[in-house]
């Protein structure tokens, strides 16, 4: 061989060589799991941490071929205190939830380098476990569960090769798959079994997948948000008829009461009242709209995607129906809804909606004083607008009609990027731009109003909503809204500025809305692409999945286990509750048994012993003779005279051609087998 | 006072029924007192008395024999470490995906538990595989090491597949406990020995039992001379995922004699044909010395070549090698003088031993109560070995000799220690 050709192989037979030292591959394939396992957690992980795990897997993966050394156990641990450190000084600005992602992955990618012992394999392979069930915390989706799950597999693939002692890699490979596939039905019966608890402590939560609405606004901030097409949540009605029409679709999610001349936020006076509140036991207005009996009340289910956050949105007003909710949901005096604790997965609520009950002033005076105070901080111009206003009318009603009116008719224009108003925000875009985006028009509308001495509030949530089937709305990032809300006669009433200037956004949504203004909300290539009628169907396929998924495997919870318990067994009785726990375990039992019982199971016919049977099968069928115990030959003695010549000739070469093989080996099976098939066609043919 | 009684009581008992085991059966408080009892006597340690019940109850479940075929009886499973960090694991992210309220987690550690689940009955199914044969065991020499030969067989209930994954076999006692309880002098020595473990991994390229064929040698030390019987031996398997540790514990039924270690020593020779009853007390001579020319055989590669008949060589080229025997009536008796250390004695009788057989001369031993017949060959020297090596032991119920051990001396006692 010359040496070139040498020289090209050199990398070949290192790896080879690599590959011969013992338990090397089963760490390659643990490399590979680590390696996914790092990919798919970027979001939490610090680039640091990523780059350190990275190179990891490089020098164990180096490390194997006879060319490179490993680091010793003295360099690593040095490696592991300065991380320690980089950690410590990090990890304050992460969060506790993702400095722990970080610390496990670090440990992991140092002890990667030093895998020698057995209980360092063990090690890796349980904190890999533990890894991917941290990325389920943020990834939720059908594809992030079957991904994770081949991992899992990988994981099960390096463990079967490092106990296989030299068994072949496929069979290792093989045996996992089966595994696997025999694990499935036993989880998935203990996870439909076995009761869903509640959450048992506060986990802390990660910083960096906080999505959705801020509790403030300053505009500008929902246009952001509408770049984000990402699922928000799913409202799931009972019947079709229940689903509101698209103009009514207002998801109601937050009241930013206090503004201090640039940004809208939730009032520190608003959030001490409700403490003071609860605290006397003082319940809630929408609490009391339960025990009332609305007749236009409509159930609906909201399957939540994790926000991080504790407030919810719904139909203004719902009352939730705590009974089924996992996370309990309380309502407060704005007729807000929060969760008792952070909706850090995809969860189903429950609600109550009814359209026809008003949304009072519930705490009296406290709540007129708070929405009237103008910050005096800039703006004069619209102050001074809505004192001319006030005195121009004397009616609320009246002055809130005039703005109304102003908007649809001076000219305003919908846009997703104003142009920035740093200063005196409001009398630049009332009186100088005349273009902006939502916020923009509830902020100043409120501000009007409030210096006309209507009591006026910014409402932030949702609206729109794309029916995903005849029950099921979904509502996307994009569709995040502002409004204002107005308090005559003591109640409050809805009303929304943006739908003066773009009155498609209401009915036909954002998109539609800003196409009337010359603009689109992702001018991508893709746009032209999405259109096309296949693009949409698989769109719509993986948007039914996505949502199927959300419904029956993320929000199965205690309510949907109890639900089809009842389905199945009628009302549930503590006995009954027994026999359900006594046969799920019977039933693993069964699908045990039905595993490992050992099987009789016949030896497989040879081939050419098949066609035999057939070949007689048919003779029998035409001479109604019964072979019964005789021999081959005697039979054939016994049926020959009742066959036409040709039969009896194919039917004698047939047999022949089986005893030659049967009883001369197996040398030349496939020609035999092929010949016999050639001779049982001409029988069948000509027995016809 | 009460414990005075409870001895009373106890020692009323056994004069009145012999069998403290039944006694024992019926009266469970008496149990505990008893152990207390035992252990005093005996001086026994608590984890001695364990192991000797467990010895007694593992001789009832898996009776000793050659030839084992694992089953239920004999199968012992438990997770292994890896396996309870693997449970442990599936709980914290039960208990990670209940606080997070994340089914997609919850369903994971329902995944691992059910795995672990099927993982006990694939490792018990794949170790119900395994059939082992013990071949007999040869004898060797104290100072070294011996070996247990073990074969992998096909099981009885030929399932189609081999067992396979890696072996760990150890001893858990070398000899059985009638041996290791009269020695407990010796056990410090063995316990380094029986701690070890010895790997083996099943051929990977059988797939049906019939063509797995493989023997396992698996060392062993005992540092005495003797007849042994063999004792349990542990075997275990994690395939094939190591969560599960299955294991064993069998006696494969088999005795070993232990040869004392050869030295030299002040050997004395007695002619027999002189037959005056002088002791002409010479040392050692070399054997070879007084050989005489016996035959003419073809030569074999090997053979020393001082054995080579250079004449024919140097005459016609035939390689042929002379063999010399030594004269019937030359036959000689080994003995060493009672002065001599019982230990010391016996190792140098039994270096004389391998020389005199390995010339294949005629000679006999007497030693005290010891007395061989002279003869030769390879089972006369066997024959000369054994009875060395079971020499004043008590144990030795199939002793190969004829004579009877004499019962242990006093000084015997002592010696025992400082010899091993």
């Amino acid at each position: 061989m010359s040496p070139v050709l040498l020289h090209r192989f050199l990398p070949f037979t290192v790896l080879k060589n690599g590959l011969q030292q013992p338990h090397a591959l089963a760490v390659m394939v643990l490399c590979a799991a680590f390696s996914f396992i790092i990919y798919t957690l970027t979001a939490p992980l610090m680039i640091w941490v990523l780059v350190l795990s990275g190179c990891a897997v490089i020098v164990r993966v180096a490390g194997l071929s006879t060319l490179h050394r490993l680091p010793t156990t003295r360099t690593v641990n040095l490696l592991a205190v300065l991380a320690v450190f980089a950690l410590s000084w990090f990890g304050l600005s992460v969060g506790l939830l993702d400095s722990m992602i970080n610390l496990l992955t670090i440990a992991c990618a140092l002890k990667i380098m030093l895998v020698e012992k057995k209980r360092d394999f063990h090690l890796l392979i349980c904190t890999c476990l533990f890894l991917i069930g941290c990325g389920f915390i943020s990834s939720l989706s059908v594809f992030a569960w079957i991904g994770y799950t081949g991992i899992v597999a990988l994981l099960l693939v390096a463990t079967a090769i490092y106990h296989g002692a030299g068994t072949p890699v496929t069979k290792s490979v093989k045996f996992v798959g089966v595994l696997i596939a025999q694990a499935l039905p036993i989880a998935l019966l203990l996870f439909l079994l076995l009761p869903q608890l509640p959450p048992l402590w506060q986990m802390p939560t990660s910083k960096s997948t906080e999505t959705g609405l801020s509790d403030t606004v300053t505009p500008g901030d929902i246009a952001s948000l509408a770049s984000s097409s990402e699922l928000a949540f799913s409202a799931t009605f009972e019947s079709p008829e229940s689903v509101p029409d698209a103009p009514a679709r207002y998801w109601r999610a937050m009241t930013l009461e206090h503004f201090d001349g640039k940004t809208w936020s939730i009032s520190d006076k608003r959030k001490q009242a409700e403490q003071q509140l609860a605290f006397m036991g003082r319940s809630t207005p929408l609490s009391d709209l339960t025990e009332k009996t609305m007749p236009q009340a409509t159930n609906y289910e909201l399957i939540v995607e994790p926000t991080q956050q504790t407030w919810l949105f719904a139909l203004a007003p719902s009352a939730p129906d705590n009974l089924k909710n996992s996370i309990s949901v309380r309502s407060l005096f704005d007729f807000t809804l929060r969760a008792n604790s952070p909706i850090s997965s995809k969860k189903a609520f429950y609600f109550r909606y009814f359209p026809e009950a008003p949304i009072t002033n519930s705490i009296g005076n406290f709540e007129t004083q708070l929405n009237l105070s103008v910050s005096m901080n800039g703006n004069a111009e619209a102050r001074a607008w809505g004192q001319q206003l006030a005195k121009q009318h004397e009616n609320a009603l009246d002055i809130v009609n005039a703005v109304m009116t102003e908007f649809k008719n001076g000219g305003f224009r919908y846009t997703l990027s104003p142009s920035a108003m740093p200063v005196e925000p409001i009398d630049r875009f009332l009186f100088e731009e005349r273009a902006g985006f939502c916020a923009h028009y509830a902020g100043a509308m409120v501000y009007v109003l409030r210096a006309a001495g209507v009591p006026a509030r910014m409402v932030t949530g949702y609206q729109g909503g794309n029916a995903l089937n005849e029950t099921v709305l979904q509502i996307r990032q994009y569709d995040a809204h502002a409004w204002v809300e107005t308090l005559i006669d003591g109640k409050w009433l809805r009303y929304d500025p943006t739908s003066m200037a773009a009155p498609s956004r209401l009915t036909f949504g954002l998109e539609r809305a800003l196409e009337e203004f010359g603009e689109s909300r992702q001018p991508t290539i893709l746009s032209d692409f999405s259109n096309s009628a296949f693009f949409t169907t698989l769109q719509g396929w993986f948007q039914q999945l996505d949502y199927s998924w959300s419904k029956w495997v993320l929000g199965f919870d205690n309510a949907a286990q109890t639900n089809m318990l009842e389905e199945l067994l009628g009302a549930l009785t503590p006995q009954k509750m027994r026999a359900v726990f006594l046969s799920a375990i019977g039933l693993i039992g069964l699908i045990l048994a039905l595993y490992f019982l050992p099987k009789r199971h016949q030896a497989p016919l040879s081939p050419s012993h098949a066609i035999l049977l057939r070949a007689l099968e048919h003779v029998k069928a035409k001479t109604g003779k019964d072979r019964g115990h005789k021999t081959l030959s005697a039979y054939m003695a016994e049926v020959t005279p009742l066959l036409n010549k040709d039969a009896a000739m194919a039917l004698k070469q047939l047999c022949e051609h089986f005893e030659h093989e049967h009883y001369a080996g197996k040398s030349q099976q496939v020609r035999t087998y092929a010949i016999m098939k050639g001779h049982l066609t001409t029988l069948k043919k000509t027995l016809k | 006072m009460v414990k005075s009684s409870v001895k009373s009581y106890l020692i009323a008992l056994i004069l009145w029924q012999p069998d403290i085991d039944r006694v024992v059966e019926h009266y469970e408080w008496v149990k505990l007192a008893k152990v207390k009892w035992v252990m005093n006597r005996a001086k026994l340690s608590l984890s001695q008395y364990v192991k000797r019940r467990l010895l007694k109850w593992l001789d009832k479940r898996v009776p000793a024999s050659q030839e084992h075929h694992l089953n239920l009886n004999s199968i012992f499973v438990l997770p292994s470490g890896f396996g309870w960090s693997f449970i442990i694991l599936s709980l914290c992210l039960f208990l990670l995906g209940t606080n997070y309220q994340n089914n997609l987690m919850l369903i994971l550690s329902y995944l691992c538990l059910s795995i672990m689940l099927l993982a006990l009955f694939y490792t018990h199914q794949n170790f119900a595989r395994l059939a082992l044969k013990a071949l007999p065991v040869r004898s060797f020499h104290c100072n070294v090491d011996g070996e247990i030969q073990l074969q992998v067989i096909p099981h009885v209930n030929a399932s189609a597949k081999a067992c396979s994954g890696t072996l760990s076999i150890k001893w858990l006692n070398v000899v059985r406990s009638a041996d290791a309880h009269a020695k407990a002098g010796s056990h410090k020595d063995d316990s380094a020995v029986i701690d070890k473990h010895y790997l083996f991994s099943l051929n990977e390229g059988a797939h049906t039992q019939k063509e797995q064929k493989q023997t396992l040698h698996i060392p062993l030390h005992i540092p005495r001379r003797g007849r042994f019987a063999l004792g349990r031996m542990t075997i275990a398997c994690d395939f094939p995922l190591g969560l599960y540790k299955c294991w064993t514990h069998l006696d494969f039924d088999q005795h070993v004699t232990v040869y004392a270690k050869p030295q030299e020593g002040p050997v004395s020779i007695d002619k027999m044909a002189v037959n005056d009853g002088l002791d002409s007390v010479s040392q050692i001579m070399e054997p070879t010395s007084n050989e005489d020319f016996y035959a003419l055989n073809d030569y074999e590669v090997g053979q020393p070549l001082n054995r080579v008949s250079w004449k024919h060589v140097a005459k016609n080229g035939n390689w042929v090698s002379k063999s010399f025997t030594s004269m019937r009536s030359e036959s000689v008796m080994l003995s060493i003088p009672l002065s001599v250390d019982v230990e010391t004695a016996i190792s140098a009788l039994t270096y004389a031993t391998l020389l005199w057989a390995g010339a294949d001369r005629v000679f006999g031993i007497k030693y005290r109560g010891l007395t061989i017949a002279p003869a030769h060959g390879a089972k006369h020297m066997e024959e000369c070995l054994s009875a060395l090596a079971c020499f004043n032991k008590e144990s030795s119920p199939n002793s190969l000799t004829e004579n009877k051990p004499v019962s242990l001396s006093p000084r015997y006692k002592k010696t025992v220690r400082s010899v091993t």
